[in-house]
């Protein structure tokens, strides 16, 4: 057993362990399972479960292959143990539970909801190296990939990009559809690495656009179907610099920012075995932890299939309704958005004199210069989804949202650096701590949640479920009194001075409601 | 080195076997040359030697692989002079002699399958490792391949009062022929398979004590204090759940598995298993200590007061208030 033996090793099963597993019936392979490492030969007939694979994989990523010594995705089973560091007062927390490092964990997650993931950080971070280990955990071979990586530079032509036209029919075509095509191999290729898309020309990052948007690429009236993938795209600046200023449309088809952290110099000697025994980790993949396409597949369907339960879901509700509204945009309620203005072109700073004297520092809306669309919030529900079936739960928790929606929502959320909050003492690092400063916001959203007893009384979500149940033999009489009472709750909320963004929400939601049911009181009249 | 079919073999590979033995030293620097060359000339030689005699074009593959597994094992210090399990080094010396024949098809499979399974057996079993190295070592010859050998490992570790392996080894017993199935569990011959197979479903049928007296005896006492030993660190109480029976303290929750050969605890975790209780199905038991099963009663005066009882088709399990342990009545 040597050092390239030792790296190939996959954790052991199961990987995060439960309660009950002394109950299983006991296989002949259990006495000889030990210290020793019998190969596979012994293993049981069953394969692992999915979300164990996932878990081996991640296991040995963060183990052997990349050195990303940072558990910043926290999980608690009891109180955990905190210190404060320095004259900042800096928080190191000692987490109770499994915890994981988001730099090797969101890519995997990335891997199995085939979605598009930006690795950010400086150079020679293993931004490339951990998009090539994904790809190899697809099953391609390490050459396969790396002929797959786009290099982003100046020069980059969409024809570099996409492929091009054969000549001979070129030269022989009657109309475009004669044009024969030569695609390039990588759009059809089920992991998809574009290495620094910061350094693609403004021209090729629109058609980039189409294949990441769309899925599909076009050339001369031609087009090329690409299959469903998962995006790797890096960046040695998150902030759009690099050499061309990266379109907005493209940036918003990112669903999750991950950083590369700093190599933590005590890890040298990790580096320094490396180099002696000549190991690269991408070519030494264990085979067990290789995903067949069929694999992915499956996961991806287990994953969507994992439950979120209504409280969490009306917790995640709340806290993306505090973004959009922007009661000084305009007259109209519906248009009382911060998109109304951005629209208009107009800078928010012109309607500083028109606030309302809502608590700036209170309103969570006011740290931001977006709402959030319905493309984040349709990813957040899948990364929560993912979060939760990765550590073995067929249920989305709490913390699993808090977790995940940080990294998700970090090129979603516009920050609103003239916010008085970020005055605030101790809020001015949250300026650039995205992650923290979403983290927090989420707190803060879900305190308010809670301080506003919204679990209990939630007089939109009664009405719902009321509306849920359907119209068809619903009374006239039963019809009025539902819209009385809809108007009744509109009255109480009038009388409140300050409106906030979930409110904005929820006002719409009832009068959405009302609206349904004066039709259908309507329809009733007219039936009779 | 001894000159001998180990050392050429190691001498064809040299610089290969080298090299592993360096990285590995860099991974673990509590490595010793010198051990390890001990280790490869008493106890791996005589295997590779048997070997040699019986198969010798499978001398240079077998030598790699107990190399690879020595050099594994000795890392983690389960071989060598720190070992706290000599037990693993005794098998590779007393056993592996014997089985060179099935070393030779499946050499890591059956040189990390024993040592893990010998460690198994003296943590759950403590000195009956011997018995268990014995009985493979007497069986071998007759179990013709690796499968069958392993299968008859799980049947022997049964035999010898690791109850947790009894579905395991009665479903091994199935796919062996007659005689080898009749002579793992030494049952007189006369018996039929069908036969066999059925007295096996009730948990205290002793195949050595074929004909004994129907009714209810207190069986034994298990479990025990933990700091003498036993799991529990509060007195326990016991459930049923389906078909099981479960023992619990103020910590935890173990499954405990009981039949003629033995019994043993198996951690379950922090949680009480799911599913409805059926603790009074099968057995009562009054406060009295008096124990009903069908028919049969019997009075077992120093469980009268007892904190807790469950059972199961065959074993009545009762916790006292005052005890670690847990008292076994068995319909017999």
């Amino acid at each position: 057993m040597g050092f390239l033996d030792n790296f190939k090793k996959v954790s052991e099963s199961p990987t995060r362990p439960k309660s009950g597993g002394g109950a299983k019936r006991f296989d002949v392979a259990d006495l000889y399972k030990g210290p020793a490492d019998t190969g596979e030969r012994v293993e049981t007939a069953e394969k692992p479960q999915l979300d164990e694979k996932l878990r081996q994989a991640y296991f040995w990523i963060a183990n052997h292959a990349i050195i990303s010594p940072y558990y910043d995705i926290e999980y608690n089973t009891a109180p955990a143990q905190n210190f404060s560091m320095g004259d900042s007062k800096a928080q190191i927390t000692l987490p109770s539970d499994q915890s994981y490092s988001s730099y090797v964990l969101l890519p995997l997650l990335n891997l199995a909801v085939r979605r598009r993931c930006l690795l950010v950080g400086g150079p020679g971070r293993g931004k490339t190296a951990i998009a090539i280990l994904m790809g190899v955990l697809s099953g391609y071979s390490l050459s396969e990939i790396r002929r797959g990586i786009q290099h982003g530079q100046p020069q980059m032509t969409i024809a570099d990009l996409l492929g091009n036209p054969l000549p001979s029919t070129l030269v022989s075509a009657q109309s475009m559809e004669d044009v024969k095509i030569a695609w390039r191999k990588w759009l059809g290729m089920r992991i998809k690495i574009i290495d620094e898309y910061n350094r693609i020309p403004t021209r090729t990052q629109s058609a980039l656009l189409t294949v990441m948007g769309d899925n599909y690429a076009e050339l001369y009236d031609q087009i090329y179907e690409c299959p469903e993938s998962a995006w790797y795209l890096t960046a040695n600046d998150d902030a759009g610099g690099g050499t061309y200023q990266v379109i907005e449309a493209l940036r918003d088809r990112i669903d999750v920012v991950v950083k590369a952290l700093h190599f933590n110099t005590r890890f040298l000697k990790e580096l320094l075995m490396r180099i002696e025994g000549g190991i690269q980790p991408e070519e030494n993949v264990p085979p067990q932890i290789i995903f067949t396409a069929a694999e992915l597949d499956a996961a991806e369907k287990e994953i969507v299939g994992v439950a979120l339960p209504d409280e969490l879901l009306r917790r995640i509700e709340f806290f993306a309704s505090h973004f959009e509204f922007f009661e000084s945009g305009a007259i109209q309620l519906e248009y009382m958005t911060k998109d109304t203005v951005k629209l208009a072109g107009m800078d928010f700073q012109i309607f500083a004199g028109e606030q309302t004297g809502k608590d700036q520092i209170a309103d969570l809306g006011s740290q931001t210069n977006n709402g959030l669309s319905v493309r984040a919030l349709m990813t957040c529900l899948v990364f929560v989804k993912a979060m939760a079936y990765f550590r073995g739960a067929r249920e989305v928790s709490f913390e699993d949202i808090r977790q995940i929606i940080p990294f998700v929502l970090h090129d979603k959320l516009s920050i609103n650096q003239d916010s008085p909050f970020f005055e605030q003492k101790g809020n001015t690092a949250l300026r650039s701590d995205r992650i923290s400063w979403i983290r927090r916001l989420f707190d803060a959203s879900c305190k308010e949640y809670e301080r506003l007893n919204l679990d209990k009384e939630n007089p939109v979500a009664d009405f719902e479920k009321e509306f849920e149940k359907g119209l068809e033999g619903l009374s006239e009489n039963e019809t009025r009194d539902r819209l009385v009472r809809m108007e009744r709750l509109l009255r109480q909320w009038s009388k409140g001075r300050k409106l906030y963004g979930h409110m904005f929400d929820d006002i719409l939601k009832v009068k959405y409601l009302h609206q349904r049911y004066t039709n259908y009181l309507a329809w009733l009249k007219w039936k009779q | 080195m001894k000159p001998g079919a180990l050392a050429t073999a190691l001498e064809i590979g040299r610089e290969k076997f080298n090299a592993r033995f360096a990285s590995a030293k860099a991974l673990y620097p509590a490595l010793d040359g010198e051990y390890f060359a001990n280790h490869l000339r008493d106890t791996v030689a005589p295997a590779v030697e048997v070997l040699s005699r019986i198969r010798p074009e499978r001398v240079n593959a077998v030598a790699d692989e107990l190399y690879g597994v020595s050099l594994e094992l000795m890392s983690k210090e389960m071989l060598g002079p720190a070992t706290r399990y000599p037990e693993i080094a005794e098998a590779w010396e007393t056993l592996f002699p014997k089985i060179a024949q099935l070393l030779s098809d499946n050499p890591r499979l059956i040189a990390s399958g024993v040592s893990n399974a010998v460690y198994n057996v003296a943590q759950d079993a403590g000195g009956r490792y011997r018995a268990w190295i014995d009985a493979m070592g007497r069986s071998a010859p007759h179990l013709g391949d690796w499968d069958v050998f392993l299968k008859a490992g799980v049947i022997l570790a049964w035999r010898l009062g690791m109850a947790h392996y009894r579905e395991s080894a009665i479903s091994a017993l199935e796919t062996m022929p007659d005689n080898l199935a009749f002579g793992l569990l030494a049952v007189d011959s006369e018996m039929t398979r069908s036969g066999l197979m059925k007295a096996l479903r009730d948990p205290w049928w002793n195949p050595s004590e074929p004909e004994k007296k129907r009714g209810l005896s207190m069986s034994r006492r298990v479990g025990g204090f933990r700091g003498f030993g036993g799991p529990f660190i509060t007195p326990p109480e016991v459930i049923a759940v389906d078909g099981r029976l479960y023992a619990f303290d103020a910590e935890s929750c173990w499954v405990l598995f009981a039949d003629c050969y033995g019994s043993s605890f198996k951690r379950y975790g922090g949680d009480l298993p799911e599913g409805k209780p059926e603790n009074r199905k099968d057995f009562q038991i009054d406060k009295a200590g008096v124990a009903l099963k069908d028919e049969a009663t019997a009075s077992f005066p120093p469980l009268a007061d007892w904190a807790s009882y469950a059972s199961t088709q065959w074993t009545l399990a009762v916790s006292l208030p005052q005890s670690h342990y847990i008292y076994l009545v068995a319909a017999v």
